[in-house]
């Protein structure tokens, strides 16, 4: 591929309200030449230019990406993790190393004594098991040393950092098996220059050598890593870094309204003018600078409203200067007029998105409350036609399955596994989805700890109270490893995820149902979205469809009752049988095809089911409403 | 695939080649993003602040109904939408009571009152923080804390509704810095626009908490006031809207001449021909007769009956409950205003004959006539009773009707076969008359369909035509003349005691003593003694002429020839009969023609409707006549009082002789007073000709009044009554003869005192007393609630420069920031 036709439109970030001299721009635009480019800023563009003009050479942009420190580690691995969630293809997976792998013996779910808990080496046995259900993405919450002081829990909150630079000492296998320790070795001596003496938790560099090791063998397994910057810092940390730390014009530290662990950063120097706080933004650039080395492939950005956007204008463009394909996830959910909470900017995730984010969180967690089907179908028509409407600059953006994050409830508390199920295939099969699972769940786990608020004598904190919010996966203590007794839920996650990835047949060889489409990744992650008129508003009907193929969606939100309906599905043939391809559970389903175009169906309590049909005109034949195509993939 | 800058790429392809030259490049790459970090900018916000209004209002009230009733149909609404229906429910149910509460007023002001105080509570609910929060807040503070905004989701909010929520954004940095330098806060000082924002949060929050903290107050306070304020003039628009219809009505009309008479017209007639009401209780009466139309009309029936036809006076009439049956009546006619002019009828004798008769007239098949009807024939009945029950009678009349149940019980199942029987029964005991047994076989048939019919054409027919008209012919009469207040006399009779009062210039203290010396009204005596004895002074050397040229500027109530005209046209006695005429064509039964006499009565006939209208009107016109005829009589006492003609006469009558004043019981001043007080007090008057004073006082009372009451005395002022006597076309009507009452009132004998309203309307005093202590309950709440308003309104002006004080919350300028 000539470099001359390289389609230049999705470059990303250099989006917003360029400002510079017009002379700079006319010079851009000339050394340019024919390139849609869209620079960050004209001076940017100018002394880029002026250096491609000498060693500009013929080839296409994947080839002349760097080759990063961790491709460099892992032969046959490229990250392309950006890719993957533009455009749908992360199955994501959130995992906290410090509890991934615990070993809890004597049961009572708090990791103490000479228990061990969850570590960078002993977490690699669970990557096996995570890539076998289909995830291909990891969310790493974060794993920096937790702050001490007003801390929550007995070993810190996660989103508590005492230290961004470097990783939790806790999180170090002192005594890892003979061949991890050589690779270990090897990783350190890479970095360092130095010869490993002694698997020292105290060392910072043996962290990061077991860190990378970790994220070697993800990546081994074809699983890219994301890291959660958290969104504040530690009481700690703010001590020791009193010029990073916002305070409020009331003298007072800033402190989001409800996490007294933490305090906000002062993104700006100068907030009317906003002018950045340069020493902020320099200790994040070196975080970046840590992530790429370490072989991280994107960053979860905890809070994203927390910082501005010329902030992430300027760590964004740079994490990409590094790695093109480094990938950015926002905990965004709505736009908000203002903040609801205190000392916490607004929620506004289109321009985050705009400023270079490639996926954000979303509503799906309030999904629960949403009880008929429209509301449904109208999210994700609100989230296409964003994209529709800021893609044609920033390209394809994407949400993540967002039915139950860490922040969230269980969802085994609301409806149990017949509940986790559904939302699984449901986001399996939305458009502009990548589905997210936080660990445990996908073996239902309730996050009921036992512990909750006990009082322990031995804390890594200030405080000997086992802070957990109930319910919710336990961020605060060293607990045991998550995961549940509903082993069925799996199964179901490897299914959704086979036939999203077009490994259907590959990965269910005993299924009776057998699919024919080959192109059922491209049906799901690229298809139009079409909503089936029923006379239930109960019942989620939508079809899938892609150059002739289709796939079907009907499911039953209502986790106490059986429902029923009828169907419309354009173009359905009389002869149309009804299979499903995904592992039954609960109550029997019962279709039938009533040869005038619809289905009549029986749906049992919270089932959902997915078919493939013979519908090649579905699209054409539906009212135009109903039809819903995401551009710019 | 995505795709970065090949340029970009390449320099970092080729930077990768050695790593600290890569790294070196990668920094020199930050550092430029780090320039030009503010090539982006925050995206505009999408919440707007708007400006409101009453358009603005209604318009969003027209959108809560829509958004009502989408919520209804498709279950989907926001929450900020569902809570504004709150406001639409409010507006609803506010008018719904005041409907409810309008259709029960007793006076059409009271009617639109209740309309007028809803509207006033929401007003007020809106005006009190726009006038005295928003806009003091705005003055003082340089914004409107009632700011509007729309928000992303399209809803309207108030922008500082949630204190903690905020849309800062939509407020642009140029209106803060406008905000900031009104406040003395200078935004680009270090933490200006903080410190703005926080001031405005501050300030809306604390004149929020005042608008929550008035309001209670408030609304109902400055709700009232406007109702007290505005209710005289809606019972004055209504009086002379009223008045201006009925006029229109009766006066006669060139238009009218058509009919070849030559004789103008009036549009009454058309105007009653168009008064149908509508046909009431339809289904209910027919419920009531399906369920007895084989049955005993019984007690029950006739009362449910009576309350279907709005007719509740038959049963009582009967009775005998004069009173009653007046009320009934005139709630037969359904309008408050019509009870007080018929109760003025006096009614008599005929007309509670009359519903006698109609009692008599649906009586006939009552329970009681069916055993009447029965006694004859009890012997007989006691065969059938026998022969039908095969068993032995000896029955008291209570279980002759037993049995005659139980007969007709055999009678409906076998119906044939058991009225011949009984047809038997009867021959052989003798009863071959047919018309008897028609009689029997009727009563025990309970045929009822007959009367049903009447009673349903009465219904159907007539009582809606009677109704109708009576009612419109009734509003007319009390637009003009009723005794109610929004009538036109009633409203000149009240505007000459204001004017008496307004010239009395009575402060609020004097309506104060007056009004709580009571009816007596000693008080008022001493007013109008000064007020009366003022003018006697000053007219005192005045000729006779010019005297009563005085007297005609003083004494300005006068009924205008408009106003004549209309109440003689609505007592003419043919324009009353057209109430019934024009309703004959609708039914012509018995029921019909009674209650046209009962309505009409014959002409001049006491207790009919016409004579009673005309004597009412004569009445009201008497009433004005009265006040100048009273006002005459204590001008004249206080004139002779004045230039001492008074004493010369007591002198003259020996009621101030030697021997009186030796025994020390009276002199002359104390005379003077009781002189007075039964000049101005009328109840003395009539207790005087009641004997109740007259008996105990002997000869010296007598003289004493024939003194006061002199003819001879009264020249000058019954010609002025006479020349000054309203007139319609010039035509005079019979005045007062002043000489004639005052004879009749020294004589103390009621019965030579003209029949007129002479005595029966309030004394002079007592009119006066009574209108005065009106206007002090007003004055005296005004009194306590207006400064209490007034106070609300102070305080929550007076603490505005006090809000949004932030220094305590900035004590110190913070710059380098600093974990504690």
């Amino acid at each position: 591929m000539s470099i001359n036709n390289v389609r230049l439109a999705q470059v990303p970030t250099q989006t917003v309200n360029i400002a510079a001299p017009k002379t700079q721009v006319k010079e851009a635009q000339e050394i340019k030449g024919d390139y849609q480019l869209t620079m960050v800023s004209p001076l940017l563009a100018q002394m880029l230019l002026a250096q491609s003009k000498k060693v500009l050479a013929n080839n296409s942009v994947s080839s002349v990406q760097n080759v990063t420190e961790a491709q460099k580690r892992v032969p046959g691995y490229k990250n392309d993790l950006r890719d993957m969630m533009t455009h749908n293809k992360a199955n994501i997976i959130a995992v906290i190393p410090r509890t991934m792998n615990a070993q809890d013996k004597d049961g009572n779910e708090l990791i103490q004594g000479d228990e061990i808990s969850g570590n960078f080496i002993n977490a690699v046995g669970r990557l096996d098991e995570i890539k076998d259900l289909g995830f291909n993405t990891q969310h790493v919450l974060p794993i920096h040393p937790t702050g001490k002081t007003h801390a929550m829990g007995t070993a810190g909150s996660l989103y508590a950092p005492k230290d961004f630079l470097t990783l939790d000492p806790e999180l170090v296998d002192e005594n890892p098996p003979e061949e991890v320790r050589k690779r270990v070795a090897e990783l350190y001596e890479q970095k360092t220059g130095k010869k490993l003496e002694k698997m020292d938790k105290n060392d910072p560099e043996v962290a990061f050598a077991q860190c990378k090791y970790y994220i070697d063998e993800c990546h081994k397994r074809g699983i890219k890593v994301m890291l959660d910057l958290p969104s504040c810092a530690s009481v700690d940390f703010a001590r020791m870094h009193p010029e990073l730390m916002a305070i409020g014009a009331d003298g007072k530290e800033k402190v989001p309204q409800g996490w007294q662990d933490i305090r906000m950063f002062k993104s700006f120097i100068d907030e009317q003018r906003r002018i950045l706080n340069k020493p902020f933004v320099d200790m994040l650039k070196k975080y970046v600078d840590m992530c790429v080395d370490l072989g991280f492939d994107g960053i979860r950005a905890d809070v994203g409203r927390a910082r501005p956007v010329e902030f992430w204008n300027v760590i964004i463009n740079y994490s990409r200067a590094k790695d093109p394909q480094f990938a950015w996830l926002a905990e965004t959910y709505t736009h908000e007029d203002a903040s609801p909470q205190l000392n916490m900017p607004y929620d506004r995730p289109q321009e985050l998105l705009e400023v270079g984010f490639d996926s954000y969180y979303g509503q799906y967690h309030n999904y629960s409350d949403w009880t008929k089907a429209d509301v449904l179908y109208d999210y994700v028509k609100e989230n296409i036609d964003m994209n529709n409407q800021i893609g044609a600059k920033c390209g394809p953006k994407s949400l993540i399955g967002s039915f139950a994050t860490h922040d969230d409830q269980s969802p085994m508390l609301y409806g149990g596994a017949p509940w986790v199920m559904f939302t699984t295939i449901l986001q399996s099969m939305l458009p502009q989805v990548n589905p997210y699972i936080v660990d445990g769940i996908q073996t239902g786990d309730f996050y009921l700890y036992p512990y909750e608020h006990a009082l322990v004598r031995d804390s890594e904190t200030d405080n000997h109270e086992c802070t957990v919010h109930s319910g919710r996966l336990d961020i605060f203590n060293k607990s045991r490893k998550p995961g549940g007794n509903s082993p069925e839920i799996a199964q179901v996650v490897k299914s959704a995820f086979a036939l999203r990835d077009g490994r259907y047949n590959e990965l269910n060889p005993n299924s009776k149902v057998k699919l024919s489409m080959t192109n059922a990744q491209e049906v799901i992650t690229k298809g139009s979205f079409i909503t089936l008129p029923t006379n239930n508003p109960e019942i989620i009907a939508f079809a899938r469809h892609k150059d002739g193929k289709t796939l079907l969606f009907i499911g039953n939100r209502n986790i106490n009752l059986k429902v029923g309906g009828k169907i419309e599905i354009p173009g359905l043939k009389p002869e149309q049988k009804f299979e499903n391809l995904m592992p039954s559970y609960g109550e029997e389903c019962k279709f039938q095809n009533d040869g005038q175009g619809s289905a009549v169906v029986e749906l049992g309590a919270g089932r959902a089911c997915v078919f493939e049909i013979d519908d090649k005109d579905i699209e054409k034949l539906s009212k135009a409403e109903n039809v819903l195509q995401q551009k710019y993939l | 695939m995505t795709y970065i800058s090949p340029i970009l790429s390449n320099s970092l392809k080729q930077n990768n080649k050695s790593k600290k030259q890569s790294e070196s490049h990668y920094n020199k790459i930050y550092e430029e993003l780090t320039r030009h970090a503010n090539d982006v900018k925050p995206n505009a916000p999408k919440a707007k602040l708007i400006k409101g209004g009453p358009a603005h209002a209604v318009k969003n009230t027209i959108k809560d109904g829509k958004n009502f009733f989408k919520a209804v149909k498709d279950g989907k609404l926001s929450d900020n939408n569902l809570g504004r229906i709150n406001d639409l429910g409010m507006k609803l149910g506010a008018l719904t009571i005041a409907s409810f509460l309008a259709s029960r007023a007793k006076t059409k002001t009271d009617a639109i009152m209740q309309f007028v105080g809803g509207a006033t509570f929401f007003a007020s609910m809106s005006l009190w923080p726009k006038l005295f929060i928003n806009l003091p807040a705005r003055i003082v503070h340089g914004f409107d804390i009632g700011q509007k905004y729309v928000s992303a989701q399209g809803d309207e909010k108030d922008f500082f509704l949630d204190n903690q929520f905020l849309p800062w954004d939509a407020y642009s940095k140029d209106e803060l810095r406008k905000i900031g330098k009104r406040t003395g806060i200078d935004y680009d000082s270090p933490n200006g626009e903080e410190k703005i924002q926080r001031k405005m949060q501050k300030t809306a929050l604390q004149n929020r908490t005042l608008w929550m903290a008035t309001a209670g107050f408030a609304t109902p306070l400055l709700t009232a006031m406007f109702g007290n304020f505005v209710e005289p003039k809606v019972k004055n628009a209504v009086i002379e809207k009223g008045y201006k219809k009925a006029l229109d009505i009766v006066t006669p009309k060139l238009f009218y001449e058509q009919d070849g008479t030559g004789v103008p017209k009036t549009g009454l007639a058309d105007y009653l021909a168009n008064s149908k009401t509508d046909v009431r209780n339809v289904a209910g009466i027919d419920k009531l007769f399906k369920k007895y139309s084989n049955g005993v009309l019984d007690d029950k029936f006739y009362s449910e009956l009576a309350t279907l036809l709005e007719l509740n006076s038959a049963q009582d009439s009967v009775q005998g409950k004069g009173e009653e049956t007046i009320k009934r009546i005139y709630q037969m006619f359904k309008d408050p205003d019509d009870y007080e002019p018929i109760k003025k009828l006096h009614i008599t004798t005929p007309f509670v004959d009359e519903l006698k008769n109609i009692q008599a007239e649906t009586a006939i098949v009552e329970p009681n006539s069916l055993e009447n009807a029965l006694k004859g024939f009890r012997k007989p009945i006691k065969e059938a009773n026998s022969f039908v029950m095969n068993g032995s009678v000896t029955s008291t009349p209570k279980e002759v009707r037993l049995d005659v149940a139980k007969i007709m019980q055999e009678f409906k199942e076998s119906a044939d076969k058991t009225l011949a029987g009984l047809k038997t029964v009867l021959k052989n005991n003798g009863i071959n008359n047919e018309e008897d047994f028609e009689i029997i076989s009727k009563s025990l048939s309970f045929d009822n369909s007959k009367f049903f019919e009447t009673i349903k054409e009465y219904n159907e027919t007539v009582l809606p035509e009677i109704r109708g008209r009576f009612k419109s012919y009734m509003n007319l009469f009390n637009s003009v003349m009723g005794s109610k207040t929004e009538s036109k006399t009633t409203q000149l009779y009240l505007n000459e005691i204001d004017t008496i009062l307004k010239r009395l210039n009575f402060n609020y203290k004097d309506l104060k003593v007056v009004s709580e010396n009571g009816i007596l009204a000693q008080k008022t005596q001493g007013y109008l003694t000064k007020y009366f004895s003022d003018f006697a002074q000053r007219t005192q050397n005045l000729n006779p002429e010019e005297y009563k040229k005085a007297l005609k500027e003083f004494l300005s109530i006068s009924f205008d020839s408009d106003l004549l005209q209309a109440m003689d046209t609505l007592v003419d006695p043919n324009n009353v009969q057209s109430i019934v005429d024009g309703a004959k064509a609708a039914g012509d039964n018995s029921i019909f023609k009674r209650l046209n006499n009962v309505i009409i009565g014959t002409k001049n006939q006491i207790g009919g409707l016409a004579n009673t209208l005309l004597n009412f009107r004569n009445c009201k016109q008497d009433s004005v006549e009265a006040i100048k005829a009273k006002s005459l009589i204590c001008i004249n006492f206080e004139r002779r009082v004045a230039n001492g003609e008074f004493k010369k006469a007591l002198k003259e009558a020996k009621l101030i002789s030697e021997d009186v004043l030796k025994d020390d019981t009276l002199d002359y001043n104390r005379l003077l007073e009781y002189a007075r007080s039964t000049v101005y007090d009328g109840t003395s008057a009539k207790d005087a000709c009641n004997g109740n004073i007259g008996s105990a006082a002997g000869d010296f009372y007598k003289k004493l009044r024939e003194t006061i009451y002199n003819p001879e005395f009264f020249n000058t002022e019954a010609e002025f009554l006479k020349e000054t006597a309203n007139s319609v076309d010039n035509k005079k009507l019979i005045p007062f003869d002043l000489k004639k009452i005052v004879k009749g009132l020294g004589s103390l004998n009621e019965s030579e005192i003209p029949k007129r309203d002479y005595l029966k309307s309030l004394s002079f005093s007592q009119a006066v007393t009574k209108r005065a202590t009106e206007i002090f309950n007003n004055k005296s709440w005004a009194r306590i609630f207006v400064p209490m308003t007034a106070a609300l309104i102070a305080v929550t002006l007076l603490v505005q420069p006090f809000f949004g004080k932030i220094d305590k919350e900035f004590p110190d300028e913070n710059k380098n920031g600093g974990a504690k």
